[in-house]
């Protein structure tokens, strides 16, 4: 795996974050070496290979700064949700695609009105004849534009139904060609287009689209969640610039420098034993909502330390673009790094979910 | 774990309950180590869990003494439990079986300076751990180690931030009952003992985690128990997840103990790591157990500060924050950049 990443073209310039970051040739490459939903069953196009094995390839594409955002969400959560709930239809159908690198999906989620508040969704997924018909607005949906399909969370059934926060609510795999289905840029503060917004306007998906069972969707989601929140890319976005860090600082004898290293390395290599005791959890079946968020919050603390504690090691200033590395790297995780705390759930959301399981609340 | 390691969590945990009070701890800052507690815990087993039986040990694995040392400091046990491990597993290790009693080890701290002449000690040892009353104490002086009485040392007492013996030791000329060569250079000794401070600071935290969590929950202020205010629950969040964090740490290095055989330098690494990272959640745990409990958690009769202070005091023992993390810098920029990811990698079970 570290060869293959050495010698390849898209590995000419690692990221900051590189796994939010799409390149459809590079997903291609790696499913067809077998890297994408390595533990699924072989008769949808998996390796039957363990969960370690897979975390350990995802870790290697994260050291690396690889561009891995096509297959990300697919190989992470879309791809195990289908195997827990999906219809053998759409397993038979999706699974193999997605492993093959060809076929990425994006998260429809959060709304205008329903950001850290989940539950409060209003899109709504309407029954009718032969399926559903789809209204509402779906927000800071990455990668919209470039997936194939949509994992979505609304609501279902006729509005006006007397329902709960946590009931009727549902999971669809919608066809980012469906018609009724609009996509609108939003540009971000670099000027990349990665979030869109998303409307629905009596966009009508076939009932086979429906995930798991109908009004199960929030207990659904939750393990979504565990399994968007628990993986290494919550601790090591900005694994690379604290790298290049190192390479400017080989042989410095400064004990000042030598410590914050030392500090860092340190944090880095509990939160790889945290995380791989959670995929051993994972893989056992147990509920990981509390140690997921622990490490999610935990992560994202030190992805925002690294670029802070590297303007201390290294006298440099971020660039946007620059032949220096570390000047590069450094602006990138400098912009990114605010987003470390928000997206998939909030320092304060986590913090929350971590006050409930200590019995507080 | 095995079965036999469960049941003796178990019975570790209400033994410890059972016997250290408030009032067994504030005994113990007044008048020492308790014979009559040594002893119980000796007919418990816990002395020397993982050493082999034929050098007096229960032989329940390396995990069984994190395990020990874990439960014991969730009780703030006052005893040498620690230095008598550790002195036992150095001397074991170079093939003496350890004599019986609290034990007590030398020559591993800040500003030890020892030397072996014509088979005679001479030198000072501060801050050594409950060697007043330890019956024998374990010396290291480079790769040597040597046993003598505490009597062979004059002795000035001193307490460690919890109230513990903390002693300063000379040394002109003792005569040592036993002196052997051990194959570790006194960085590896130290790592070991850090790897147990970490571990004993994973217990002292989780300690202190429900004593907070308690006490947020049935104080009320404002006509509500403080522990619904998000803003008392969001530093116990922050405080859980470095207590977890150190608690894995310490579990990690434990896991990589074996490396002592072939390759002690990959053990001193995670130790230093484990101890470094224990040693930062330490503080920020200590910190807000206090934040939390007002003004009640400073006084003496309220249980907190027999562990906020040990952990205070933990962190700079065996290895400071400093030391350790200058260590783990060093190695990180000797190995180079590239080599950052794979030695995280290698060294994880
Ligand atoms: C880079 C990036 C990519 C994203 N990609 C996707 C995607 O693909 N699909 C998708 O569905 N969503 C995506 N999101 C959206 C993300 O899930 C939301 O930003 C997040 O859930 C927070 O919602 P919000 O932005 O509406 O903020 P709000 O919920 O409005 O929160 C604003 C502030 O208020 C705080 N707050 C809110 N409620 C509480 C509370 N109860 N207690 C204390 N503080 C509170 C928050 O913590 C935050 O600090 C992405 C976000 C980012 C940054």
């Amino acid at each position: 795996m570290r060869e293959f990443l050495k010698n390849d073209p898209a590995m000419q310039r690692p990221r900051v974050n590189g796994w939010a970051v799409w390149d459809r040739e590079f997903s291609k490459r790696l499913g067809a070496r077998g890297w994408v939903g390595m533990n699924w069953p072989k008769m949808y196009g998996g390796g039957e290979r363990t969960a370690f094995e897979r975390l350990v390839v995802v870790e290697e594409l994260l050291a690396a700064g690889a561009p891995a955002s096509a297959h990300w969400i697919a190989d992470r959560q879309a791809g195990p949700m289908l195997l827990r709930f999906g219809s053998e239809a759409q397993r038979a159908e999706l699974l193999p695609k997605m492993a093959a690198g060809e076929c990425g999906f994006c998260l429809g989620m959060s709304e205008p009105d329903s950001g850290s508040d989940l539950a409060s969704v209003s899109t709504r997924a309407t029954p009718v004849d032969g399926g559903w018909l789809l209204n509402g607005t779906k927000l800071w949906t990455s990668h919209a534009h470039r997936a194939e399909y949509m994992m979505l969370f609304c609501r279902s059934g006729h509005s006006g139904e007397t329902e709960g926060r946590h009931s009727g609510v549902s999971q669809f795999v919608v066809d980012m060609r469906t018609p009724g289905l609009e996509i609108r840029p939003v540009y971000d503060q670099v000027g990349s287009h990665d979030f869109n917004e998303v409307t629905f306007t009596d966009a009508f998906v076939p009932e086979t689209a429906l995930v798991g069972e109908e009004g199960a969707g929030w207990r659904q989601v939750m393990s979504e969640l565990a399994l968007e929140r628990s993986g290494a890319e919550r601790f090591m976005s900005s694994f690379v610039l604290m790298r290049e860090a190192v390479r400017a600082l080989e042989g410095s004898t400064d004990p000042g420098a030598l410590r914050l290293v030392g500090r860092l390395t340190s944090h880095l290599w509990t939160l790889r034993n945290m995380s791989l005791s959670i995929a051993g959890l994972l893989q056992a079946g147990a509920s990981v909502d509390l140690e997921a968020a622990l490490l999610k919050d935990l992560g994202a603390v030190l992805e925002q330390e690294i670029p802070e504690v590297v303007r201390l090691l290294v006298d440099s200033a971020p660039m946007r673009a620059s032949e220096d590395a570390l000047a590069r790297l450094l602006g990138e995780a400098v912009l990114l790094a605010p987003t470390f705390s928000l997206r998939g759930g909030t320092r304060e959301v986590l913090r929350n979910i971590i006050s409930r399981g200590l019995g507080l609340r | 774990m095995s079965n036999e390691l469960n049941i003796l969590t178990d019975q570790l945990e209400g033994f410890f309950q059972d016997r250290v009070t408030h009032q067994t701890l504030m005994n113990a800052e007044a008048n020492g180590a308790s014979t009559e507690l040594w002893e119980e815990c000796e007919a418990m087993g816990v002395i020397h869990p993982s050493l082999p039986q034929s050098l007096g040990g229960a032989e329940l694995g390396v995990a069984s003494e994190r395990i020990v040392l874990e439960r014991a400091a969730r009780a703030a046990l006052p005893l040498p439990l620690a230095e008598t491990m550790l002195a036992g597993w150095l001397l074991a290790r170079s093939g003496y079986t350890p004599p019986s009693g609290p034990l007590s080890v030398a020559g591993l701290t800040r500003g030890a300076n020892l030397e072996l002449r014509d088979g005679r000690l001479f030198g000072i040892a501060p801050r050594t751990h409950w060697a007043r009353g330890a019956s024998a104490i374990v010396v290291v002086v480079g790769s040597q180690l040597v046993l003598t009485s505490s009597k062979a040392a004059s002795i000035t007492e001193g307490v460690n931030l919890a109230g513990e013996p903390c002693d300063d030791l000379t040394y002109d000329g003792a005569t040592p009952s036993w002196s052997g060569a051990i194959d570790l250079d006194p960085t590896a000794m130290m790592a070991r003992g850090a790897a147990m401070r970490a571990s004993q600071m994973a217990g002292a935290m989780s300690r202190v985690m429900e004593l907070s969590l308690g006490y947020v929950n049935q104080r009320v202020q404002f006509g509500q128990p403080i522990g619904r205010f998000q803003a008392v629950q969001h530093p116990l969040a922050v405080a859980a997840s470095h207590a977890a964090a150190a608690r894995m740490a310490a579990i990690a290095a434990y896991d990589q103990l074996e490396r002592l055989v072939d390759d002690a330098e990959s053990f001193v690494f995670c130790a230093a790591m484990a101890k470094a990272r224990a040693s930062e959640a330490a503080g920020i745990t200590a910190a807000t157990a206090h934040q939390v409990h007002g003004a009640i958690g400073v006084t003496a009769e309220y249980h907190l500060h027999p562990f906020t202070k040990r952990l205070q005091d933990w962190r700079g023992d065996y290895g400071s924050e400093a030391w350790w993390q200058q260590y783990i810098g060093e190695r990180v920029l000797r190995r180079g950049a590239d080599e950052l990811w794979p030695s995280i990698t290698e060294l994880t079970a």
